[in-house]
This record gives structure tokens, sequence and C-alpha cells, in this order.
């Protein structure tokens, strides 16, 4: 844990300025990008909201708010996945030349990505100012709710950056379930209300996106307080998760040069 | 007299797995096959002393590369140590996480980072780089629209930045136009006449070794055959390989 620490201090600059130049290539590359970060989730929010309302015929209240809270966790959650599992890959050219940890390769993916799910964030506010949400003290709880979810991304990617290495078919099966996680984990419809209560009890407790969409909506759209036991539940199975990660690339990150 | 040793390489191996990553398919059905694996570099041994310049010599694939990133810390060794005290190392490399997209300048600060300098640092060394680099006004281009040699340009000049205690230096001597090349090779031998600096240097310019470095290592199928003054050892390998090409014509 030290040296993730003492890692950490040396590299995050690098990370953040590779974030930052990585961002700026995007947008200089095209004229529309930094435009797409904005429409890419609008539209995704218009298809399931139209889904679920023509297709399913069900009806929740901001429909809408309720989607895009989903769609923009969700969106992080799966962009730090799937790039990271081909991370060790992609940076080929640096890792052969230069030693540096390898989950502060990773750490730059989710700068990457957290300035877009903020950009989704600010998305997500504009429409509940539209759709008149409550603004509550408990929208406050949105916050550890996320650093939750940052956290978590982080673990996942680290771990899967690991076997992205030594498993080529990784990308694929990770594809797979994250598919089913996707429909899972309640983006465009509400767990706690489809499912009977045992199973989402289960739910709650085995998929960990399924919990922070549900409880961000909880805090979110209908002021109630975060559900503490599952958030410490969670809390220590991230933390845990987390650990291994680190102990992992500490492990094996110098024999990855090699395989490749 | 006791000698000071900046690095001291002890029966060092390192392999290579050739199973490379594997298919899950392919895995389960050959799970009880024992791995290929290709020895990189077998049971080397030797000490270089603190402020001495050394080649590195050897055929394409001996081992030279190996050798040297494992010194860098980029592989980790099989069997036996690399001890490099308490030096800082860095393997001087080319165009180290370049992103072709953005310019010049940002790519100098995003090397330079990777390098592990600081923000700071860079920007106090930076305009010394761009003027080494002879690139002008085309540092604030992306580096998308550099011509090759433009490229190999600003890539070394980052690497005047480094200022380690052990540099390792793999082919690089040879980029740019003809002035562009002396002006590196000067820089190197600037870098090299520096007493406390410990260098090693692969190369296939004998020329290059003989006017530079004061002893040779020679690496030949990851078996160290000499370590020994440069004359000696450029002398033998000279003989080796005109043996070899004999034999083929």
């Amino acid at each position: 844990m030290k040296t993730f620490i003492k890692n950490f201090k040396k590299y995050n600059p690098y990370a953040m300025y590779a974030a930052k130049s990585e961002l700026k290539a995007e947008v200089a590359s095209s004229y529309l990008t930094w435009l797409w970060w904005i429409l890419d989730p609008l539209f995704f929010m218009l298809i399931y909201t139209f889904i679920v309302q023509v297709v399913f015929k069900t009806s929740v209240p901001n429909l809408p708010v309720f989607v895009m809270c989903g769609i923009t966790i969700w969106n992080f959650f799966n962009k730090n996945l799937v790039t990271c599992v081909k991370i060790i890959r992609s940076n080929k050219g640096i890792i052969s030349q230069k030693y540096i940890p390898k989950y502060m390769l990773v750490i730059e993916k989710i700068y990457v990505n957290f300035i877009k799910f903020l950009i989704s964030l600010a998305l997500l506010a504009v429409m509940s100012i539209i759709f008149q949400i409550e603004v509550t003290i408990n929208m406050l709880y949105t916050i550890p709710l996320m650093l939750l979810l940052c956290l978590l991304s982080f673990a996942l990617s680290t771990i899967l950056s690991h076997f992205g290495v030594f498993i080529e078919d990784s990308a694929n099966i990770l594809q797979i379930i994250l598919r089913l996680v996707f429909y899972l984990s309640g983006i465009f419809y509400s767990i706690s209300e489809t499912l009977p209560a045992n199973l989402t009890n289960i739910m709650m407790r085995i998929n960990p996106i399924a919990y922070i969409i549900e409880d961000f909506r909880n805090v979110f759209m209908y002021g109630t307080g975060l559900n503490f036991q599952l958030f410490a539940y969670w809390t220590v199975i991230v933390v845990l998760l987390t650990i291994i990660g680190i102990k992992l690339i500490h492990k094996y990150e110098n024999s990855y040069a090699k395989v490749m | 007299m006791k000698k000071e040793y900046a690095i001291i390489v002890d029966n060092l191996s390192v392999n290579y797995r050739s199973m490379k990553s594997f298919r899950i398919k392919s895995n389960i059905l050959k799970i009880w096959k024992k791995k290929d694996v290709f020895t990189a570099l077998k049971n080397i041994n030797f000490k270089i002393e603190k402020g001495s310049v050394i080649g590195v010599i050897g055929r394409n694939g001996s081992g030279k590369s190996t050798l040297l990133k494992t010194i860098a810390g980029i592989f980790s060794p099989d069997t036996g140590t690399v001890d490099i005290k308490d030096n800082t190392v860095a393997l001087l490399s080319i165009g180290l996480g370049f992103n072709v997209e953005l310019s010049g300048y940002e790519n100098i600060i995003l090397s330079g980072l990777l390098l592990g300098f600081t923000k700071e640092k860079i920007n106090e060394k930076i305009d010394e780089i761009i003027e080494f680099s002879e690139l002008g006004d085309f540092i604030y281009k992306p580096v998308k629209t550099y011509s090759s040699g433009m490229h190999s340009k600003l890539a070394f000049s980052i690497t005047t930045l480094l200022d380690t205690d052990i540099l390792l230096i793999d082919e690089v001597l040879s980029v740019g136009d003809i002035s562009f090349r002396e002006k590196s090779y000067a820089k190197i031998k600037e870098i090299i006449k520096n007493k406390d600096k410990t260098i090693l240097i692969v190369s296939h310019s004998l020329n290059t070794i003989k006017e530079i470095c004061s002893k040779t290592i020679w690496i030949d199928n990851g078996n160290l055959i000499d370590f020994d003054t440069t004359e000696k050892v450029v002398d033998n390998y000279t003989k080796f390989m005109d043996g070899k090409g004999v034999k083929k014509s």
C-alpha cells in the first residue's frame, strides 16, 4: 500500500497531463467530438425512454431523468472496464521502454472517462431542472456514491488489465458479461419495483452497479437517504478488490512486457 | 584500491514465454503441455565500475536490448539479480509516450512527466530542448505533421533532460540529417565526459564503440562471450563475424 501511495504521487502528474492531452487530442481530431460527449448520452436516454414508454408501456414519473441517472453511471463504469482490459497492450510502446506502475495507466483512463462522466452529470442536472426535480439536502449523498463508483471502476479495471495481458479473449468475455450486467442493473427500469423483494435483495448484494444506480436515484430523485447498510457492505468489498488489484499488479507487472 | 561498482549483475537469466498470451480454447486443450520457454539471457555475470562507459555488442537477437531493459527495471529477472545500488537509471528511449495529435511542445511535457520529472524541471529545461531540436515554430504544430526526421529530432532532444546516474543507450546515435547526427553524437559524448555517470551503449557501429567505450561486453545467443577492454573484444568480435561471413559465401 505504501508503494502505491508513493507511486501515485510520483506518476499522478503524468496521468493527469496524459488524460488532458488525450481529451485535447480527441477534440482536435474532429469538429464534433466534444459535442458527442453530450449527444451520446442524450440519444441513448431518448432511445431507452422511447423503448420503455412505447414498447414496454410502463410509465415511471420523470422517466427521462430516471433513465439518465442509469446511463450516466453505466457509461462511466462500462467505458472504464472496456478500455482497461486492453490497456497494457495499447500502451505497449510505453511499457517496453520505461517502468511505470501499470495501474497509473488505468487511473489515466479513469480521469478521461470521469470528465465525460461530469458532462453527462451536468446534462442530468439540466434535465432535473427542466423536470422540476425537488432539490433536497439528500442529493449530497450522490458524492459518496460517485466515489464508490470510481473506486469500484478502478479496482475492477486494474484486475481486468492484469488478465487482459495473459488471456487474449478477455475482451470478448468481458463484452458478454457486461451486456448481462447491463440488463441486470436497472438502467431503464427500477429493480426494486420490477423484481420481487427477495430477488431485489439478492441483486443489490451481488451487483454493485444495480445498487449504485438504485441508491443514486433514491437520493437524487426521491430525496430519501442513503441505504447505509448496503453502502458499507459495498465499500468493504470494493476496498478489498482494490487491494487485490494493486497487489496483483505489483506482483506481475514486470513480466507484462515480456509476454507481449 | 577499492573499486566502486555501479551495476552488479549476478547470474542473471531472463526468459520469454513463447506462449505469448493464450487463448482459452487452446489453453484448455494444451494445459498439460509444458510451456515453451525461450531464454534470452543465460547466467550473465559482470560488474561495472562507477563512471565507466561500456559498449554492448552482438548480433541481432542476441539479447542486448533485453539486458538493457532488465537493468532499467522494465523486465524482472527470472533468476539471479541486478543490483544498481542507489543509482537512478534510465533507458534512453525515443519518442516515449508520444501522442501524435498533439504539438511537439505538449509532447515534450508529456514525455518528460513520464520520465519522472516534475513540471517545474521540465519548464526550466524546455527552451533548451526546443532549441536543441532545431524545430523552430514547428514545435507548436501537431507531431503527426512532422517528417520522420523532425520526429526523431524532437524525440532525441527530450532525452537531454535525462540526468540519471546510469544511462542506458540503445542504438540511437543515428537520428536526423548529418548535422543533427553529429550534434546528437556530440551531446552523447558530452554526457559521457561526466565522470560520475555510468553508461551502457548498445551499438552496431564498432567505430562508435571504439571511440567512446573503455570496455565492451559481447553477448551472443544470450551468453556472455567476452567482457574486456574494447580493443580486444571488438577484435575478437570482428574475427568471429568475418568467420560467419566466409562460411555463408
